[in-house]
């Protein structure tokens, strides 16, 4: 197990280069840059002040070696400061990222509640009416654009009905209520954003947990453990669940980079003060820094995500585990 | 034999499975694996089942062991019916080995937990457990060292070892070997036989022997039956089928198999 983790660790570093030169090198060749996003704003800026404000950002020395520096400066999680407002980047980042955290814990946590038992259900009872009505509806909730879902329960819940907040994470008067009607507040805040994101990714688990029990619950082991006479909690908690569920929960380990990307169109819809949403305003503004910090994270979570995976089904296989 | 040495008897067994298709798997059509099939095991006996593949000898041993239901017809054991025998009632009397060793034990799981769930089952206590487990082991020809390792660090032959250690476990009165030699190397088959023969006669085992090897079913059974298409074409003690068959499927299965004089 040990000199498995560590021959796996060791390809992470190659990865990490590989990311790092590629979203750096992608950076340098999209159009425009933040020395015209502050000139097309200004039409004041003559031709000298835009390359002073280059060679300050050292945006005029050669790329190799803005690379070089980049690198060095990651290394240490100096992500710099945004261009638009002059504040260090981990600062804006640490203060949307538990927004975020938040909405993901809460919709993964609703997807696995939900994608598992009916899987798993649409397995046992494989081909019958339940198993035809969850394969339809949980294919319209993929099929179904985020943002149109979204809309619609805020018309519902929102306008119509006018249960939920529509917008932000929190209310105007959130400063002066006490702490019980803080939480009260995020939660009415996160229920639309949480259903929204938990519904529409919950086909791809609930589709996998359903194949890989089906897949599992045919194999002869299963029969000679029901033909041992064993209960039914049993064969399917222990004898199929240690078989089927570990590739699950390795699913779940390369969702981990979408809580940075995924959350983009519903964060901007809801308004919802998180990483998502700051990407989108970094891209919107060429905030070079903001989007190679966050760019960076995501990667380092893709990679953390990939082994976290790798590393759990490591330990569920025995071959691995006792080598 | 006589009328009250009877074990297990089948009667009428029939079995079809839907074959589905288009878009939202609907049913169109069916395989008729078994059609009215008929049989008698008495107390002691080795009950051999051959034919071709694909002649439903799989299911028939899945319906007997209660892995699935039949469509129609009836078991009765001792002369009482089992139709209304729950899983442990049945795993009790009747054990069943499988084709493919690599198949029927689990990857994920030690063959100590493997075995120590049945033995537990078959209502030894914790302290008896281990003991138990070993004996068992033994009685295969391994050792118990074998309890803490998984199925992948064992050969082809070492897991049916295994197998039919785990279908001991409950002392049955009926064990079901569906192929239990043919995912095997010929040297190794050659033991496996050697041990059946042996545990056999230890445990005073009924055998259910599923083969499409007549030469092993020749040493072994007592008693054939041949499928077709599910259906029984032929029925008889071993020695009478064997030298002189009266069906022409069986006579193409005899000129099937390479057969050395003895
Ligand atoms: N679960 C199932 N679903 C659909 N068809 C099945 C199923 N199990 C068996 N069949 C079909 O029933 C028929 C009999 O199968 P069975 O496995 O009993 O044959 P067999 O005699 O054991 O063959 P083999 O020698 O290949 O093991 C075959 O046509 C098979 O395709
Ligand atoms: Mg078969």
């Amino acid at each position: 197990m040990i000199p498995f983790l560590l021959r796996r660790s060791l390809h992470l570093i190659p990865t990490l280069i590989g990311i790092s030169l590629i979203s750096f090198f992608l950076m340098q060749l999209a159009p425009g840059g933040p020395v015209d996003q502050i000139a097309d704003m200004n039409p004041h800026v003559t031709p000298e002040a835009k390359a002073r404000i280059r060679s300050d950002l050292g945006l005029d020395r050669p790329i190799p070696a803005q690379y070089v520096s980049w690198v060095k400066r990651m290394a240490f999680l100096d992500f710099g400061t945004s261009f638009t407002d002059g504040r260090p980047v981990i600062r804006k980042i640490s203060e949307r990222l538990p927004a975020t955290i938040l909405l993901n814990i809460l919709s993964i946590g609703l997807m696995i509640l939900l994608a598992l038992p009916i899987g798993w259900l649409s397995a046992i009872r494989a081909n019958s009416l339940f198993d035809k009505a969850m394969t339809v509806l949980v294919f319209v909730g993929f099929s179904m654009p985020t943002y149109a879902l979204a809309l619609w329960l805020m018309i519902l819940f929102g306008l119509n009905l006018g249960w939920l907040p529509i917008s932000g994470w929190s209310s105007l008067n959130f400063i002066e209520v006490p702490l019980w009607r803080k939480a009260l507040d995020i939660a009415q805040h996160l229920i639309m954003p949480t259903l929204v994101l938990g519904l529409t990714s919950l086909a791809g688990l609930s589709r996998y947990a359903r194949n890989s029990l089906l897949e599992v619950i045919h194999q002869d082991y299963i029969r000679a453990a029901r033909a041992k006479g064993l209960s039914f909690r049993r064969v399917y908690g222990v004898h199929a669940a240690r078989n089927a569920l570990i590739p699950m929960v390795t699913l779940v380990g390369l969702m981990l980079p979408d809580i940075i990307g995924g959350g983009v169109i519903i964060e901007t819809i809801f308004a919802y003060p998180g990483i998502g949403r700051l990407g989108y305003e970094a891209i919107m503004t060429r905030d070079y820094n903001l989007i190679m910090a966050l760019t960076v994270i995501s990667a380092a979570l893709t990679v953390l995500g990939n082994f976290l995976a790798d590393a759990l089904y490591a330990y569920a296989d025995p071959r691995i585990r006792y080598k | 034999m006589s009328q009250t040495s009877l074990l297990l008897e089948g009667r009428g067994l029939s079995k079809a499975f839907p074959i589905e298709g288009g878009v939202f798997r609907h049913q169109v059509g069916s395989v008729q694996a078994l059609r009215d099939v008929s049989f008698r095991i008495s107390k002691g006996e080795t009950l051999a089942v051959v034919g071709g593949s694909g002649c439903g000898k799989s299911t028939l041993a899945r319906i007997i062991s209660g892995l699935l239901p039949p469509d129609a017809g009836t078991l009765q054991w001792d002369g009482q019916s089992m139709a209304g025998w729950r899983r442990l009632d049945r795993a009790r009397r009747i054990q069943m080995i499988f084709q493919d060793p690599f198949a029927s034990l689990n990857p994920k799981l030690s063959i100590g937990t493997q075995l120590r769930e049945v033995v537990r089952l078959a209502g030894a206590t914790a302290a008896e457990e281990r003991g138990r487990c070993e004996q068992l082991l033994k009685s295969v020809g391994l050792s118990g060292d074998a309890l803490s390792h998984y199925p992948f660090q064992f050969s082809g032959g070492q897991r049916q070892r295994i197998a039919i250690a785990r279908a001991l476990a409950m002392k049955p009165a009926l064990l079901i070997a569906d192929e239990p030699l043919s995912a095997l190397d010929v040297t190794i088959q050659a033991h496996i036989l050697e041990l059946l023969k042996e545990l056999k006669k230890t445990y005073a085992l009924t055998v259910l022997f599923i083969s499409h090897d007549l030469a092993v079913v020749d040493s072994f059974a007592d008693r054939v039956i041949v499928l077709q298409n599910g259906g029984v074409v032929e029925e008889g003690p071993v020695d009478t089928l064997l030298s002189c068959p009266r069906h022409a499927h069986t006579r193409a299965l005899l000129d099937a198999v390479p057969r050395i004089p003895d």
